[in-house]
């Protein structure tokens, strides 16, 4: 079994043995900690075995599944979808630590939480188109659980929003996939639904014109982009802390892997045509998306609606089909991800302490958690794009493609991201300074184990942002890899 | 070979064991009315039926002057029914000793499946009608079996007249297609039909048979009778009606309509396709309304007998293919879910969805069953609910042009679905029943739940020998 299959199967057999011992709710954190730390050792492992001047996938392998449809059980990872697989081991790890003292059924979180790591691996560790759609929708189920029992107030809502929101977007994608699958049959010459296969095909450019737009829906909803994006500001502020960091953090990620890996190697063409209709719905989302953030008195949502405006920087990156926009936007998914999550954890340790996140009714908080506050506004910067954070890199380097591909529309994202400076200024200055509100005199300061993850995230987001060559080696070569399979 | 020999008899073993025994059944239940001996002597002619048909796996031959054919469709579909059947005998196991004539229902469910296995391997008209009003008659007296239950009275009545008034239509277009040709064989019905395509009296008798079959298909519009029947019968008299009978009117569409009405595929495709998207939309958006669980099953079950005839209606070898999957998919999930409510219902004391509540608290490995079957039915991976739906939108796809929109509706049908099956989820895991005491999980009703779900999850991870006899079973219908 290669090293892959075995991180696929780790997080699953501890759900497994978690249930079982599910009596035992103190045990069973620390055999969560262990079975999400278990896939970090394994990638850690697997970083030191893995070559980025490959550019193709690597470290799997490919088992016979169901030969009578062609699918197999095929795993790999490429400079793409390393990053990525590295980013879910380590949130989910720092997840299980933040989630410490959860009170209520705390077994059936961690189990959840376990399953949830498995499907995301999946997702990006897949080679077969099938068990990709597996992997994508086995994610949607623990989701919904999570959101629907440990969420807030509209939790029922939500979660169900959530559920057929994102599962009708997965089905559209189903059909694109099918009918890449015949399509591709009838050139191959046997049937497969092996993803280095099929991206092997080219596409009729007619046929393309067709598949694109329906996988650009599909991915347009998990990304999320605007205006299929309703489900999320009502996923993100219902769910529970940990769910929300997943959430933001690495399931809008396969929404950007889905794009780049589906969309967009497999029918170039399409994707060129409909660039036009790419680059309006990532401005919207940039644009609107920082606006409606700037509007927001809750402190999650405005978050959650930063996340739409920051996914927006991925969209347009890999729209200007140029070197810096492509290198850009895989940057910036593997940033976005650890900074939205010492944001929402910020926010998560803020509603812990102070049991509201309404900024209307914060203030002065800086002088009862000053170590909450000063992580918690040093994540703003790194989100907003300050150079020394990690946010500032794969932002600069989008700006880059943008202006050598869309010239002037670059205002549109430069505007977004002084938004995005106007709304984390502004909250955070009147929730950490001004008077301290006569509840929140005796709030405590951020406890150990919520201290320890925002601080490991912070230290990563400074350490490449201050040195982003060790991300860039990894996924080198396979942006150019991109950029040349893109402009062909 | 032709004529009564040892050997042929040899071929309809399993029909001779299920006749004997129910005869046996009904001869000893009479004198003796004994429950335990009647379960034990049905379960072991059904076992014994089983493994008489699995014997029968991979041969190819004619028997009876042509009129049945043992091949793999017909051996599958028999081996698929009299598993459906153990499964519901199974069940009734703590059912049994609450009714009066347990020993009847026994034999009317031996007998059923008999016409079933029959209906199998039919080849021609009148074996097919027969078989299938063997099937049919011995099911309308379920619904009351059980004397306690009122509502059954109203659904055995209700099902009785739908029931033959429908086959009076079946026979009707089965006699005009006689008239035309002068044969009942399939096949030959098949030749002698091409030089009729444009005759009216042809597509009258197809409409007809779409009519008097769609009623047993619970093919809307003809699926008024099913919710109420479904709902007033004794659960597990419901099991085994949707789980059973109502898969064998299918086999029935795939011989009539694919094999005998060939010659006028093209409209008869339109307009099942038609059937399937009224069905599968008016089943799932009836079943969103419901807050009565075993109803909304009852709705859910019509959706996916829509779902099985997109299979007929997109006539290719895949998607034969597909409907068979989801015809072995849907009869276990129909058997484990429905003997899974049974066993709550029994617990809380109704069908309500508010009932549910807590569930994973008082019971949770019946809520984790349910979970799973539920999940399945949904259409999520993996599970085997997953690959029957999704081998039939790879056939619809395959025979692109407008079947692709049907692939859709489908696919949209199924994302529907899901709202009321997470919201029957969330009932049990999220809300909350402080007041409800832990029950003891045991009994017949949980251990075939629990079958159930194991076994969608099993085949759901490894599919493949399911599906590859699936293909081979479709090459006889459309080769």
């Amino acid at each position: 079994m290669s090293i892959l299959t075995w991180m696929l199967a780790v997080p699953l057999v501890g759900a497994l043995v978690i249930w079982i011992n599910r009596k035992n709710e103190e045990q069973n954190k620390y055999l969560a900690l262990a079975f999400t730390l278990a896939p970090m050792a394994l990638g850690v492992q697997a970083y030191r075995l893995f070559d980025p001047q490959d550019v193709g996938f690597q470290l799997g392998e490919k088992a016979d599944w169901i030969p009578s449809l062609g699918i197999s059980f095929a795993v790999g990872v490429d400079g793409l979808s390393f990053p990525l697989l590295l980013l879910t081991t380590l949130l989910t790890a720092l997840v299980v630590v933040f989630s410490w003292d959860i009170s209520e059924r705390p077994s059936f979180y961690f189990a959840l939480l376990l399953i949830l790591e498995t499907g995301v691996l999946g997702v990006f560790a897949a080679l077969d188109f099938f068990l990709f759609y597996i992997f994508w929708e086995i994610v949607l189920i623990p989701m919904f659980f999570l959101i629907g029992i440990w969420g807030g107030p509209r939790k029922y809502y939500a979660s169900i929003k959530f559920l057929i929101y994102t599962h009708v977007a997965s089905l559209v994608m189903l059909l694109a996939i099918a009918a890449m699958y015949f399509k591709a049959a009838g050139i191959l010459g046997y049937y497969t639904f092996g993803i280095p296969e099929i991206t092997g095909v080219s596409f009729a450019r007619e046929f393309q014109l067709l598949v694109f737009p329906a996988l650009l829906f599909a991915f347009a909803v998990k990304l999320p982009m605007i205006p299929v994006h309703t489900w999320l500001p009502d996923a993100h502020v219902e769910a529970p802390t940990g769910g929300s960091v997943l959430l933001a953090g690495i399931l809008l990620k396969m929404g950007g892997y889905g794009l780049i890996r589906v969309a967009y190697l497999i029918n170039p063409l399409g994707a060129q045509a409909y660039t036009g209709l790419v680059v309006i719905l990532a401005l919207l989302s940039i644009v609107y998306g920082a606006f409606v953030a700037l509007a927001q008195d809750d402190l999650k949502k405005m978050i959650a609606y930063s996340s739409i405006s920051h996914m927006g920087f991925v969209v347009i990156g890999i729209a200007s089909f140029n070197y810096y926009g492509i290198k850009g936007a895989v940057f910036q998914m593997v940033g976005h991800g650890l900074i939205t999550a010492i944001l929402f954890m910020g926010c998560g340790t803020i509603q812990h302490a102070a049991d509201t996140r309404l900024i209307s009714r914060l203030g002065g908080l800086y002088y009862r958690m000053p170590l909450g506050m000063t992580i918690f506004v040093l994540g703003f910067f790194a989100s907003m794009g300050i150079p020394g954070f990690i946010g500032f890199v794969g932002e600069f380097s989008v700006l880059l493609g943008v202006w050598e591909s869309f010239k002037v529309l670059i205002y549109w994202v430069i505007a977004g991201i002084v938004i995005s400076v106007a709304y984390y200024l502004w909250a955070f200055h009147r929730i950490a300074f001004g008077e301290v509100r006569e509840q929140l005199k005796n709030i405590h300061d951020i406890k150990p184990y919520e201290a320890i993850p925002l601080l490991v995230l912070l230290a990563l987001t400074i350490y490449f942002g201050l040195n982003p060559n060790g991300l860039f080696n990894l996924i080198e070569g396979k942006v150019q890899d991109i950029f040349l399979m893109l402009n062909i | 070979m032709d004529g009564v020999t040892v050997q042929t008899m040899g071929y309809l073993l399993p029909e001779i064991i299920l006749a004997a025994a129910g005869c046996v059944i009904m001869l000893v239940y009479s004198y003796t009315k004994n429950r335990t001996l009647a379960f034990i002597l049905a379960i072991d002619s059904l076992l014994a039926a089983m493994f008489a048909a699995v014997l029968l796996l991979g041969k190819d031959v004619t028997i009876i002057f042509g009129t049945v054919e043992i091949n793999t469709f017909a051996v599958l579909l028999k081996i698929i029914f009299i598993f459906l059947s153990i499964l519901v005998v199974w069940a009734s196991w703590n059912f049994a000793p609450n009714i009066q004539y347990a020993g009847e229902y026994y034999v009317f469910i031996l007998f059923a499946t008999l016409g079933m296995t029959l209906l199998a391997s039919a080849q021609d008209l009148l074996t097919l009608f027969v078989a299938f009003e063997l099937t049919s008659i011995s099911t309308y007296t379920l619904p009351l079996i059980d004397h306690r239950n009122e509502q059954g009275r109203e659904a055995a009545v209700k099902y009785f007249i739908t029931g033959s008034f429908s086959s009076a239509l079946v026979l009707f277009g089965l006699s005009i297609l006689f008239g035309l040709t002068g044969t009942l064989h399939l096949k030959s019905l098949a030749v002698a039909l091409s030089q009729y395509g444009g005759e009216p009296l042809l597509f009258a008798a197809c409409m007809l048979v779409i009519a008097g079959f769609g009623y047993k298909m619970t093919i809307a519009p003809f699926h008024l009778w099913a919710p109420d029947v479904y709902e007033g019968s004794p659960t597990p008299v419901t099991a085994f009606l949707a789980a059973a009978t109502k898969k064998g009117a299918f086999v029935v569409g795939f011989k009539v309509f694919l094999v005998a009405l060939v010659a006028i595929k093209l409209q008869v495709s339109i307009v099942l396709a038609a059937l399937a998207v009224l069905t599968m939309t008016l089943g799932n958006v009836a079943a969103l309304l419901q807050q009565d669980t075993k109803r909304m099953l009852a709705y859910s079950s019509v959706a996916h007998a829509g779902n099985i005839l997109v299979g007929l209606a997109v006539y290719s070898q895949l998607a034969v293919a597909g409907s068979i999957l989801h015809i072995v998919a849907h009869g276990i999930m129909t058997v484990g879910i429905f003997f899974g409510l049974f066993f709550v219902a029994g617990q809380r004391g109704g069908y309500d969805l508010a009932g549910f509540a807590g569930l994973r608290k008082t019971a949770p490995l019946t809520a984790f069953g349910l979970l799973l079957i539920l999940l399945s039915l949904a259409g999520i991976p993996p599970f085997l609910g997953f690959w029957s739906k999704m081998v039939l939108v790879l056939s619809a796809f395959e025979a692109g042009g407008w079947y692709v929109l049907l692939a859709l509706i489908l696919v949209l049908n199924s994302a529907l679905s899901l709202v009321y099956y997470a919201r029957i989820a969330r009932v049990m895991y999220m809300d909350s029943e402080p007041e409800a005491l832990k029950v003891q999980e045991k009994g017949s009703y949980v251990a075939v739940l629990y079958a159930c779900a194991i076994l969608l999850t099993l085949v759901g991870f490894f599919p493949d020998q399911l599906v590859a006899i699936s293909n081979e079973a479709a090459r006889f219908i459309i080769p």
